[in-house]
């Protein structure tokens, strides 16, 4: 099968890595990673701080659809971003690049990240306030830019504590159990690949009879086509979702010798769950609608179908790979841990996969029906009155 | 056993391409003559329920043709262009072609090695489907479709690109198989059908012209078919005259055989014989009392 070392490769070169990186956080170290902000004033401070880097620059930055966009705004506009810098900080843009030139001279080591805690805001500046003005700079430069609405929310960040990180590690250990944080990981990376490949298998498979002259055979013969199209439809589910319980094993095991490793018991059952009832919707999707559409036009116009609905699904997470559900084919948790942010999208998650789930189905048995009026000459062979 | 058929048309969209079409075939082998694009294929995909039948009726052994689940228990079917998939053997192309005739394991298993024997393909049964010959999938399809023991075979120009022992090998197979059974044997070469069927209908665009028994097909043509011998030299002089069945050359001297007409003067020649009409003969002698070329 033509995914299974596309899957092998991904899987082996992704989490080799993410294995390494869990690790039980030791006290007096200076770095313990990095969460997600929910503090309002850490958003504004943030957020602000990253206007002033991108207005000194030669452009701002946009990913309206995914790519990156500079946009040099006008003298007007960048007079307006100006005023709306000045407005939050108090002070005059030239005060604000003096008092970061003053601190990169006291502590040459200092980091970007540590900039931006060290970032004064105007007292009287109040969160309605900011989420005005960021609407404002996002009217001027354009959508896609750091300064959106759900960019913000989900990309300010903190440094965590030694506390915060040894909670993050024990949920890790003891409610996901090792197995739950590395299976979203998998699933994660699993989903980029799902949600195209199993495309041209699905093709392939529908268009077999025509392209072996063996239609006209076939067609004939007594056998239902909701049985003929139903087996197929199984059997190319199973023949993707089989390598990926296969491969999969490789992360589960590492979870399993992870959790043993810090005196817990991993879940491989856990884990297989997650697998399942991730993957298998993107999969019965995929495999649905390929059906659909290769029934009804008879060639691969299904394939490019879904490489264009495969790039504006990566596309629309944008830059949030941690936690980015809605109803994209594509959710994503490109992190190991992070349980809290789980939690919050869960539901969401679950409504998501239900979704796609349904959708592929409906789309299999559109399929049968358009396939059985085919068989009978309704359609490709011609009409008759 | 019957296959009745009455007052039948057939569409392609808004266009026409079967007219008012009326048989009736009882058990054996049963011819259906015809040019290229003359209906004949149109004619068994209605039969076989890959083209829907929205005016006229059909029955056959009983059956209506809009019961299709029923249909397709009954017949079998072997199309002019046939294969299968180029990886599977011949025993796995059956075994998977009789999976979709609802066959349990125990009859595939048995029908399929009887049907192997039957069709010559036992030696050759792991043999994969892109490497046989045209000769050899022929016979895998009479196999395929002899699967669930059909009432009624349609085969589609079973010879057509065969060589001639494997055209004769097939004619004889057919003949075989078509004891109890209807065999609806559809194609254009006239020597297919004159060795075993009784009956014949000639198509010939969207009509049925002709519709009984060879018999009466040959006494049709009794007396209108004749041979010569001229010198080449007057070859062209008499393909003016006469419609040619068949030509052959020896030397400077053509041996014609053609359809007789009185007002030609080649009828003269003191050299020209009358003829026994073989079958092709006498479906020529049709086509061109009907107009055809």
């Amino acid at each position: 099968m033509a995914g299974c070392p596309l899957h092998r490769a991904f899987l082996f070169t992704q989490l080799g890595s993410d294995f390494i990186s869990l690790k039980q956080p030791e006290p007096g170290k200076n770095d313990y990673g990095i969460g997600r902000a929910t503090d309002k004033h850490a958003i504004q401070q943030q957020t602000i701080f990253s206007l002033l880097q991108q207005y000194n620059s030669k452009g701002f930055n946009t990913y309206p659809f995914g790519f990156l966009k500079t946009v040099t705004p006008s003298k007007s506009d960048k007079a307006t971003i100006k005023e709306i810098l000045e407005r939050a900080t108090g002070k005059s843009v030239a005060e604000l690049n003096q008092a970061q030139s003053n601190l990169a001279i006291e502590n040459p080591q200092i980091d970007q990240f540590a900039l931006a805690e060290k970032f004064v805001l105007a007292k009287d500046y109040t969160y309605p306030a900011f989420e005005k003005d960021m609407r404002k700079v996002e009217e001027l430069i354009g959508k896609g830019s750091d300064f959106s609405k759900n960019v913000y929310l989900n990309q300010t960040r903190r440094q965590l504590n030694y506390e915060e990180a040894t909670k993050n590690f024990q949920t890790t250990l003891t409610k996901d159990r090792v197995s739950g944080a590395f299976a979203r990981m998998t699933c994660d990376y699993l989903g980029l690949v799902l949600a195209l490949v199993p495309v041209f298998i699905a093709a392939t498979v529908v268009l077999r009879d025509k392209r072996a002259q063996s239609q006209l055979v076939i067609h004939s013969k007594r056998i239902s086509s909701f049985k003929l199209y139903g087996t197929r439809f199984l059997a190319t589910v199973l023949l993707v979702l089989l390598p990926v319980i296969l491969f999969s094993l490789l992360p589960a095991i590492q979870s399993v010798y992870v959790a043993q490793k810090y005196q817990h018991t991993g879940d491989l059952l856990l884990f297989y769950q997650y697998i399942i009832g991730w993957t298998l919707p993107t999969i019965v999707a995929v495999i649905g609608i390929s059906f659909l559409i290769t029934t009804v036009f008879n060639g691969l116009v299904s394939v490019i179908f879904q490489l264009g609905f495969w790039l504006l699904s990566l596309m629309s997470n944008g830059r949030n790979i941690v936690g980015s559900v809605g109803f994209n084919l594509i959710p994503r948790f490109n992190t190991v841990g992070s349980r809290e942010v789980f939690e919050q999208i869960f539901s969401e998650l679950v409504i998501n996969r239900v979704f796609w789930f349904a959708l592929g189905l409906i789309c299999f048995l559109l399929s049968c029906v358009i396939f059985d009026r085919k068989r009978k000459g309704r359609m490709h062979y011609g009409n008759s009155r | 056993m019957q296959i009745e058929i009455n007052h039948l048309n057939q569409y392609y969209g808004k266009k026409q391409v079967l007219y008012d079409i009326n048989l009736s075939i009882s058990t054996g082998m049963f011819g259906l003559l015809g040019r290229n694009g003359a209906g004949k294929t149109t004619l068994l995909k209605t039969l076989v329920t890959l083209l829907p039948t929205n005016e006229g009726e059909i029955r056959m052994n009983g059956i209506d043709i809009h019961d299709q689940k029923k249909i397709r228990s009954i017949i079998g079917f072997l199309p002019q262009e046939f294969s299968m998939y180029g990886n599977m053997t011949a025993y796995q192309a059956l075994d998977y072609l009789a999976v979709l005739s609802e066959l349990d394991k125990r009859t595939r298993q048995t029908r399929i090695n009887a049907l192997l024997e039957q069709v010559n393909l036992t030696i050759h049964k792991n043999v994969k489907v892109k490497a046989m010959s045209s000769g050899m999938k022929r016979r895998l399809g009479i196999a395929q479709a002899l699967l669930n023991d059909p009432k009624i075979l349609v085969v589609d120009e079973p010879t057509a690109g065969l060589d001639p022992e494997e055209r004769l090998r097939f004619r004889n197979l057919l003949a075989e198989v078509s004891e109890n059974k209807i065999v609806l044997l559809s194609t254009h070469i006239a020597g297919d059908i004159e060795a075993a069927a009784e009956n014949v209908a000639i198509l010939e665009q969207g009509r049925i012209i002709f519709s009984d028994s060879i018999e009466q097909l040959l006494l049709n043509a009794q007396g209108k078919i004749f041979s010569v011998q001229v010198p080449r030299t007057e070859l062209n002089a008499a393909k003016k005259q006469v419609q040619i069945i068949s030509l052959q050359q020896d030397g400077s001297t053509s041996h014609l055989r053609f359809i007789g007409n009185p007002a030609a003067s080649i009828m003269r020649h003191p050299l020209v014989i009358e003829e026994r009409p073989t079958l092709e003969d006498a479906y020529l002698y049709l086509l061109s009392m009907k107009g055809g070329d």
